[in-house]
C-alpha cells in the first residue's frame, strides 16, 4: 500500500512536469540547439580545412615570382587600382598584394571592404595557393609532403597491449553525454525544487503529510522526477542515434564508420547509468532540502544556483583534463561527489581510468547520497511546516538533531 | 464516553529551549466531537500535528483505534489543517481522486464519492473545472471534501469554519454533524466559540502549552457555576447594584455578572424596587466567558 502511495506521488509529479512547456522545449530544443551548434562548427571547420577559395578573391604580384592563378575564384590584377575597384564593386571579397620583397620577408597585404572580415579559410586558401606556386619546381611527391607533411593516424594501446584505432568521436560522444547528463540532472532537480516550493506555498504539504510520511513523499517526488530525467535522456539518446545513423548513411565515405558500439560498451554504459542515477539522487536530495527551507521559488533558485558551480567544474578545467587525464586535477574532479558524474565521464573518454578509481568514485558518490538523503529527509520534515520564514543555520542543525 | 477512538497521553514537545506542549492528554470517542480551545500560539496546532503523526513528540504517546500511531492509521483519519490550500493547476475531480488515492482509496470509488460530495456542497458542475477557476469559498469547500472523501473514522479539523460565509458555514456544520451521527469521532479546533458550544461534547483548553481545562462541556459549565443573570425590564437600571461585579446594560435588557456566593434573590430584591421586571433568568457562563476567564488567569 505504501509503495502504491509512493507511485501515486511519483505519477502525479511525472505527469505534471512532462506537460510543462519548459520541459518540452528543452526535450526537443536541446538536441536541435546542439545540432545547430555542431552544424555551424562543422561548416566553418570544413571551410577552414578545404584549403580553396570559397568566394571570389583577387591578387597582384609585385614580386619577381610572377605567380599565375590556377582557380576561377582567384583573379590576377595588374594594378592596385583595378584590384580596389573590383573590391569596391563587390566583384571580389578580398584582395591580396604580394609585396616586392615577398621572398625575403613573406609579407602579404590583405585588403577588404571597410567593416568586413575575410571569410573563414580564406587565408588558408591563400597559403595553399602560395605554397603550390613556390613548390612548382620541386619534385611533386616532395612537394605534396611539404604541403601535408603528417597524416597522423592514432592508435590506442590498452593495458593488455591490444591496439585499436583512435576515435575522435569517442571524446565528442563522451563530452556530449556528460553535458546532456548535467543539463538533464539540473533541469529535473529544478523541477523537484519547484514542486516542493509550490506545495509549500500552496499549503498542500500538510494535507499530503496527513496521508503519507515525509520520507514517502520525498521518495515519490524523487522517483517521479528521476523517471522524467530518464525519459529525457532516452529521447536525447534516441535522437542522437537517429542522427548518427543518418550521418553514417550519408557520409560514410568521408568520415568512416562511427562504430557506436565500440564508442560505448555495455559496461561503460552501466557506469554512466550509475553515475547518472547517483548524480541525480545527490543533487535532488540537496534540492529537496533547499526547497523545504525556502519561502519562495525565487529564494529556492537563488540557493540552488550555488550547486551548479561545483557540478560544472570539470568543464572549467577542460584543458587540464585534456592534457593530463590522469593528473591530480582530473583525479580530484572525478572523485569529488559534486563534480564526479561529469568529471568521471569526461575522463573515461580520454584515458583508460583504473577500475579501482571508477569504483571509488561511484562509492564516494553513493555514500554522499546516503548522507544527503538522511539530512534532507530531516530538514524536509521540519522545514516544510515553516511558512513564511526561512530557518537559520542554528535551526537547521536543530532539525537534524530533533526531527 | 463512547467507544474510545483516539487518545493522546501526556504528550510534551520542546523546540530548542522553548516548551511548546507540556503533558497534554485527551481522548475522543466514537460519534463524539471534542473541541480544542486556546488563545493564539497556545500550542493547539502543534498538538494536532503530533496527533496526526506529522510531527514527533518528545515524550508521551498517541494511540488511535487502541494501537500506537502508524502510517497505516493515516488512512482512517481525515485532516483539515489550519494552513491549507490547493494545487494551482489541475482539475478538481482529478485532484480529489489523487488525494483520496493517498488515503488508500480505489480510483473508481474515489471518483464516485467525490462527485457525491461535490454535489452536496453545490459544486457538481465544477467537477472538471480547473482549480484556478474556483473562488476562495469554493476552494475551501473542495479542501473540506478532501478531508472527508475517504469516510474517515476520525476527523481532525483545525479552524474549519474560517473564511466561510454564514450559509456555507451552516452547510459545513451540518456535514460535520452528519459525520458525527454516522459514528465519526471529530476533533475540532476553532476560535468561534458559539459553534464550539453548540457542537462539542467535550472540551480541552490549552494555554501556553499547558492543559488548563478538560472534560465534559456540561460539567465544566457547572464547575464554573451560574454567575450571570439576564434581566428584561422597563425603567432605569441603577448604575451600581450591590453584589454585581459587572453590568452590561442595553436599555431594556441587561446581563449582570454576580460575585461568588451572592444570592440571585438579593439582586432581584434590589431590582424590584428600581425597575419593572419582565423576565429574570440565572444563566450558566458561556464558553467564551470560561475561555476568557481561564486565559486571563
Amino acid at each position: 500500500m505504501i509503495a502504491r502511495k509512493i507511485i501515486a506521488i511519483a505519477s502525479r509529479d511525472y505527469v505534471t512536469n512532462i506537460r510543462r512547456k519548459a520541459f518540452l522545449a528543452m526535450l526537443f530544443g536541446f538536441p536541435f540547439l546542439m545540432l545547430i551548434i555542431f552544424g555551424v562548427q562543422a561548416y566553418f571547420g570544413s571551410q577552414m580545412k578545404s584549403g580553396s577559395f570559397t568566394s571570389n578573391a583577387g591578387f597582384i604580384d609585385y614580386s619577381s615570382l610572377n605567380f599565375e592563378s590556377n582557380s576561377s575564384k582567384l583573379v590576377k590584377y595588374s594594378t592596385a587600382e583595378e584590384l580596389k575597384t573590383a573590391l569596391l564593386n563587390k566583384k571580389i571579397d578580398a584582395g591580396f598584394i604580394i609585396t616586392r620583397d615577398y621572398l625575403k620577408d613573406g609579407n602579404i597585404q590583405l585588403i577588404v571592404r571597410k567593416g568586413e572580415l575575410t571569410k573563414p579559410g580564406e587565408e588558408t586558401a591563400l597559403n595553399n595557393f602560395l605554397l603550390a606556386r613556390l613548390l612548382e619546381s620541386v619534385n611533386p611527391d616532395v612537394g605534396k609532403r611539404i604541403q601535408d607533411p603528417a597524416n597522423v593516424q592514432t592508435f590506442e594501446i590498452d593495458r593488455n597491449g591490444q591496439e585499436s584505432p583512435g576515435n575522435i568521436f569517442k571524446v565528442i560522444v563522451g563530452l556530449g553525454i556528460g553535458i546532456a547528463l548535467i543539463f538533464s540532472l539540473f533541469m529535473t532537480s529544478s523541477f523537484l525544487l519547484q514542486s516542493i516550493v509550490e506545495e509549500k506555498e500552496n499549503r498542500m504539504i500538510e494535507v499530503l503529510l496527513s496521508s503519507i510520511s515525509a520520507k514517502e513523499l520525498m521518495a515519490g517526488k524523487v522517483l517521479g522526477l528521476g523517471a522524467l530525467s530518464l525519459t529525457q535522456m532516452a529521447v536525447w539518446f534516441g535522437l542522437a542515434l537517429l542522427f548518427a545513423g543518418i550521418v553514417q548513411s550519408q557520409m560514410a565515405s568521408q568520415i568512416g564508420a562511427l562504430q557506436l558500439d565500440k564508442l560505448i560498451s555495455p559496461a561503460v554504459l552501466l557506469i554512466y547509468l550509475l553515475l547518472f542515477i547517483g548524480g541525480f539522487l545527490l543533487f535532488s536530495s540537496i534540492y529537496v532540502g533547499i526547497g523545504s527551507i525556502s519561502t519562495s521559488m525565487r529564494e529556492g533558485q537563488q540557493l540552488s544556483s550555488i550547486l551548479i558551480l561545483p557540478a560544472v567544474t570539470p568543464l572549467w578545467f577542460m584543458n587540464a583534463i585534456l592534457v593530463e587525464p590522469n593528473g591530480i586535477i582530473s583525479r580530484v574532479l572525478s572523485m569529488f561527489p559534486l563534480s564526479s558524474p561529469l568529471g568521471m565521464i569526461i575522463r573515461m573518454n580520454l584515458t583508460d581510468v583504473p577500475a579501482m578509481e571508477i569504483i571509488a568514485s561511484i562509492l564516494l558518490l553513493y555514500i554522499s547520497v546516503l548522507f544527503f538523503v538522511w539530512a534532507s529527509a530531516k530538514i524536509f520534515r521540519a522545514g516544510m511546516l515553516m511558512y513564511g520564514k526561512r530557518p537559520n543555520l542554528k535551526e537547521i542543525l536543530l532539525f537534524l538533531k530533533e526531527a | 464516553m463512547a467507544e474510545e477512538i483516539a487518545k493522546m497521553d501526556s504528550v510534551s514537545k520542546t523546540f530548542g529551549d522553548k516548551k511548546i506542549l507540556e503533558k497534554i492528554s485527551f481522548s475522543v470517542g466514537k460519534a463524539e466531537i471534542l473541541g480544542m480551545l486556546g488563545p493564539n500560539g497556545a500550542g493547539k496546532t502543534t498538538a494536532l500535528r503530533i496527533f496526526m503523526g506529522i510531527m514527533n513528540s518528545d515524550s508521551g504517546n498517541v494511540r488511535i483505534f487502541s494501537k500506537p500511531f502508524s502510517e497505516k492509521t493515516k488512512e482512517s483519519i481525515g485532516y483539515l489543517p489550519e494552513e491549507r490550500g490547493l494545487y494551482k493547476t489541475g482539475r478538481i475531480l482529478e485532484t480529489l481522486v489523487y488525494l483520496a488515492s493517498l488515503k488508500g482509496m480505489d480510483g473508481g470509488k474515489a471518483e464516485q464519492r467525490a462527485r457525491a460530495l461535490l454535489s452536496e456542497v453545490g459544486l457538481s458542475e465544477y467537477a472538471n473545472s480547473q482549480i484556478s477557476e474556483l473562488s476562495k469559498g469554493m476552494g475551501q469547500k473542495v479542501q473540506f471534501i478532501s478531508s472527508i472523501i475517504h469516510k474517515p473514522k476520525l476527523l481532525v479539523l483545525d479552524e474549519p469554519f474560517s473564511g466561510f460565509d454564514p450559509i456555507n458555514l451552516q452547510l459545513i456544520k451540518r456535514m460535520i454533524l452528519k459525520l458525527k451521527e454516522e459514528g465519526t469521532a471529530v476533533i475540532l479546533s476553532t476560535h468561534q466559540m458559539e459553534h464550539m458550544e453548540k457542537m462539542c461534547d467535550r472540551i480541552i483548553m490549552i494555554d501556553r502549552g499547558k492543559q488548563v481545562l478538560y472534560g465534559d462541556l456540561k460539567s465544566i459549565k457547572s464547575k464554573f457555576g451560574k454567575n450571570t443573570i439576564t434581566v428584561s425590564y422597563n425603567g432605569k437600571l441603577p448604575k451600581t447594584i450591590e453584589g454585581v461585579m459587572e453590568i452590561n446594560d442595553s436599555g431594556n435588557y441587561a446581563e449582570l455578572k454576580i460575585g461568588k456566593g451572592i444570592s440571585p434573590n438579593s439582586i432581584l430584591k434590589q431590582l424590584i424596587n428600581e425597575v419593572e421586571i419582565n423576565a429574570f433568568e440565572l444563566k450558566e457562563p458561556s464558553l467564551e466567558e470560561i475561555f476568557v476567564e481561564v486565559a486571563s488567569r
